[in-house]
């Protein structure tokens, strides 16, 4: 037998495509590794750490009203969800129960944010399957809820709604109309991008069969939010550990978790749509049923001795905050876990043996929000290369390089 | 942290509206005797919190026993801890089944921060024990990729930046005190 | 004497002809405001004002950002083969006004019955699906030549492309020659109008244009690698792909031949299937008859008169491509590939049976010849 008996397998090169920290698909820093044999994409791996801040360890030195802002500034996108988990951890560990109300308006709060956020993630998935004009579209209405927002908080991003026993604004009755009014037109808009994003055929064709994460696998590396519950994960704690006004609305019957049992990024497209309707009709079923009331109860800034878990239902996943208190007005160790972290670990398995094309599409269905992820690390600025300064400095020096200037 | 401080965190929840909460406390107590410490093991007040502190080498048998008998496949999160002698793991998973979530917590010694890795069993936590090595100096043994994760690449070796007696070699936790106007002479 | 006159006013006619008018500046001069109408339209579909600052309504932005890009820095990869990296902007753009060369736009020589181009002669037809080939084929080697992951991913993919629609669009610029019996691009578009004393078809041929047309501008978005068929250069897959390491003068030139392509590409819809440059001469009156034909071809009159149509017609194509743009998601490659060999090239061949099965039974079976 002479070689030239054997069959010649030819084997594309293999070319390692860095997608990242630097890309136009990730908004943030966060680096795959891929390797791909022409299209296909053999081997996958995450590098994260990119942003740090270490938001953690400076929440040691700070008091518990200071660590809220912070706890707002770990994610621009989701800045209500840490704001109002922290929140309801301090005053588990205070043992405080707070006014009705104010748990009614806090998930309203919440329920709002979900519904921009997701919002966001549908434009952005849009946008990374080349869909550009549903892109401009959802986000023009995404615009609707970021001004019931503003009307609601004061605020476009960082709504600094809660604080330690209640919430800081009331929803007055003309507040209220508004909000109805809006969340009309939302519903009305959202019911538009679902049938887009389910009949549009070249978007549908993208993300069908696309990125598969099977239920087994989803189970045991731990995908959260609506990763998991594309994949028929039964994982959304606004229904199995409700809290704040969670406990009246799961027990009022009138919605449901939604999943999707298709395992791909469809599934995952399908429950972020269905799940901002639902949301709308959250939102309603609150401001209807908004009980009345004081907004907030006083707090003492020393509390006890304590630990607690506190988890919310994020937009991304489940948020879990664990904080330990030791009798003094500081925390002596805050826990932050944000979903986009747990769902860093199932992130390889999708992306192997997927094709190049679709990496965005995947990469981007976890909706991943890296400045959550990298909270704990911290800003090496003593190295030798890179001389990072605070931004006053930056400021202040920039400042004397103009006056200089002229 | 003394012994009475850290008795005192412990909020134990009165009997009653915790019925299911104590039914899962007792079973996995009377299973796990000997694997499990009745001291610091308890039901929180908050609802639906169950706390075990379990002796490091038999961290994984409570794991298995978990999830074979419990069916516990939701894996929250891990989070160190510094107790001044002792480095804690606290290991949060949630019961989907029972709707409870618990929390596994290994003591370990200073000066030899070591105990076995839960990755294989658990994929999920392959980020967050790479995390907790960083951040802590607890090393997970037989974690199947001990990598860097979080830090940045060129951070010292022996410096583990959230232990309490980190003490903050290169002035980095200053910078960050950047709230409020500076005096001209601050720059 | 007077013929050495004459010559050098032919010379002179010839050069204004090439540099000027219909020549390089006016194609550069169409290819900005094509490309200001594409964003533009592109944008308000989108529900978006699009380019507003630069002159009125923004129509000054394309070439705003021609000369931004010339003064900006031109870096060459090191492990770039530097020379052939340096030729693909210059061969991509000499090949694209080359192209351009061949539509008909006014009438470059009356001595020839009919609008001619610039370049005129018989078989250019080959010549001008030849080049365009090249040009695709110029894209690739201009990714090889970077040599960059994303560039050559954007180079194979731009292959691929190039194997799926290059054959749809070719068979269907052979439909209108097989109507006419020629493969000379003026003959094609003077007997398909039937205009300036060329024996016209009978109407009952045009039916027959109208499925070529439609693949053909499937098959011209594919060439033009534009929405869905953008694959080459998905910006957020492969950071424009082939384009990705080309900066400064060298992405200009890219840039300014993409649009001129778009200018070729829209002409070539133009003048192979709505008519050419002809108007009011399908209008059946008195007025518009052969004195007509031979006033607009013996006067600065016509010029202005053919230009006008031609950039009327143009914009409308344009202005399908872009709405076309709108609709779609980006495909992936291996989607676009199968569509391509499953539907479009069927069909331009099912096309092209029917074709010449009306052409050799049918229409002579009714008289129609």
């Amino acid at each position: 037998m002479t070689e030239s008996d054997e069959p010649r397998i030819v084997i594309p090169p293999r070319v390692t495509i860095p997608i990242g920290p630097q890309h136009p698909a990730l908004k943030e820093p966060g680096m795959f590794k891929l390797t791909v044999e022409g299209e296909r994409i053999i081997d996958a791996e995450v590098n994260i750490g990119y942003n740090h801040r270490s938001i953690e360890k400076i929440a040691e030195g700070r008091t518990f009203l200071q660590v809220l802002y912070l706890a707002e500034r770990i994610c621009g996108i989701c800045s209500a969800t840490h704001n109002g988990t922290l929140a309801q951890a301090v005053e588990a560990a205070a043992e405080v129960e707070i006014p009705e109300r104010a748990k009614f308006i806090r998930t309203l709060t919440w329920e709002l944010e979900r519904i921009h956020s997701h919002i966001l993630w549908l434009g952005v998935a849009f946008h990374e399957v080349g869909f550009d004009t549903a892109f401009m579209y959802s986000w023009r209405d995404r615009e609707v809820v970021m001004d019931l927002l503003e009307t609601l908080s004061g605020n476009r991003v960082n709504y600094a709604m809660n604080t330690i026993g209640g919430v800081r604004r009331d929803v007055t009755d003309s507040l209220k109309e508004t909000l109805l009014k809006g969340l009309d037109k939302l519903e009305e808009r959202m019911k538009y991008y679902r049938d887009v994003a389910i009949y549009e055929k070249t978007f549908w064709n993208r993300v069908d069969g696309v990125g598969v994460l099977p239920n087994k696998i989803a189970k045991s590396h731990g995908a959260v939010g609506p990763t998991g519950r594309g994949s028929n994960v039964p994982t959304d704690v606004r229904f199995n550990d409700p809290t704040q006004a969670y406990v009246h609305l799961r027990d009022s019957g009138e919605f449901e978790m939604v999943l999707s049992d298709r395992e791909d990024v469809a599934g995952r497209a399908i429950v972020r749509v269905v799940e901002t309707i639902e949301a709308v009709r959250m939102c309603r079923w609150l401001l209807h049923n908004l009980p009345d009331g004081p907004i907030r109860e006083r707090v003492r800034p020393r509390i006890q001795p304590n630990e607690v878990l506190a988890r919310y239902e994020a937009p991304r996943g489940e948020v879990i905050h664990y904080l330990v208190t030791n009798g003094s007005d500081k925390p002596e160790r805050w826990k932050v876990r944000a979903p986009t972290h747990a769902n860093w670990v199932s992130m390889a398995y999708t992306l192997r043996g997927g094709y190049l094309a679709d990496a965005p599409i995947i990469l981007a269905a976890i909706d991943p929000c890296f400045s959550c992820t990298d909270r704990v690390v911290l800003v090496d600025a003593e190295d030798e290369t890179i001389q990072l300064k605070p931004l006053d400095v930056l400021r202040a020096e920039s400042n004397k390089w103009y006056e200089s200037r002229t | 942290m003394t012994e009475t401080e850290s008795v005192t965190e412990h909020h134990m929840a009165p009997e009653e509206e915790h019925e299911e909460e104590y039914a899962l406390f007792r079973q996995v107590m009377a299973d796990l005797e000997g694997d499990v410490l009745i001291e610091g093991s308890y039901v929180h007040k908050q609802p639906r919190r169950l706390f075990f502190q379990v002796l490091p080498d038999k961290l994984r048998d409570v794991v298995q026993y978990f999830m074979t008998t419990h069916d516990m496949w939701q894996a929250s999160t891990l989070s160190g801890r510094d107790l001044g002698d002792d480095l804690q793991a606290n290991y949060h998973f949630f019961l989907n089944d029972q709707k409870i979530a618990i929390t596994l917590r290994v003591n370990v010694p200073r000066n030899k921060p070591e105990y076995s890795s839960i990755t294989d069993l658990m994929p999920a936590f392959e980020f967050v024990e790479n995390e907790l090595r960083e951040l802590f100096g607890v090393i997970p043994v037989g974690h199947p990729k001990p990598r860097r994760c979080e830090l940045p690449e060129n951070w010292p070796k022996n410096e583990y930046p959230m232990r309490k007696d980190w003490a903050d070699p290169r002035g980095l936790m200053q910078r960050s005190k950047t709230t409020g106007p500076k005096k001209p002479e601050e720059y | 004497m007077q013929g050495i006159l004459d010559g050098i006013v032919h010379i002179l006619i010839q050069s204004f002809g090439i540099l000027v008018f219909p020549g390089i500046f006016f194609i550069s001069f169409l290819a900005l405001l094509w490309e200001w109408i594409d964003r533009k339209f592109y944008a308000r579909l989108q529900n978006r004002m699009g380019p507003m600052h630069t002159g009125w309504h923004g129509i000054l932005q394309p070439l705003m950002d021609f000369l931004k890009l010339l003064g900006k820095e031109d870096l060459t990869p090191e492990k770039a083969d530097k020379r052939s990296f340096a030729a693909v902007p210059f061969v991509m753009l000499s090949l694209s006004i080359i192209l351009t060369m061949f539509l008909p736009i006014v009438d470059m020589n009356p001595l020839v019955p009919g609008i001619q181009g610039i370049l005129s002669f018989e078989g250019d037809v080959i010549i001008v699906l030849f080049i365009s080939t090249l040009m695709a084929i110029t894209i690739v080697l201009a990714g090889y030549f970077s040599s960059n992951p994303f560039g050559q991913t954007g180079a194979a993919r731009t292959g691929m492309l190039l194997i799926s629609f290059e054959i749809p669009l070719i068979i269907s610029m052979i439909t209108p020659a097989m109507l006419t019996g020629s493969l000379r691009v003026s003959t094609i578009m003077n007997r398909l109008a039937g205009q300036a004393g060329i024996a016209s078809l009978p109407l009952a041929y045009l039916w027959l244009l109208i499925l070529p047309f439609i693949i053909f501008i499937v098959a011209i978005q594919a060439e033009l690698e534009r929405i869905p068929f953008d694959v080459s250069h998905a910006e957020t897959e492969i950071v424009h792909g082939w384009q990705v390491e080309y900066s400064g003068k060298k992405l200009a030139m890219i840039h300014l031949a993409e649009d001129i392509m778009l200018v070729y590409a829209a002409g070539l819809a133009v003048t192979m299937f709505l008519g050419g440059p002809y108007l009011l001469e399908f209008i059946p009156l008195e007025v518009f008859s052969v004195g007509f034909a031979s006033l607009m071809a013996t006067t600065w009159v016509g010029w202005i008169y053919y230009a006008l149509v031609f950039i009327l017609k143009s914009v409308i194509v344009v202005l399908i491509l872009s709405n076309m743009r709108t609709l779609f998601a980006r495909w992936r490659i291996d989607q676009i590939v199968r569509a391509g060999w499953k539907f479009i090239v069927p069909l331009a061949l099912v096309n092209l049976m029917v074709v010449q099965f009306a052409l050799v039974y049918i229409f002579p079976l009714l008289g129609v010849v």
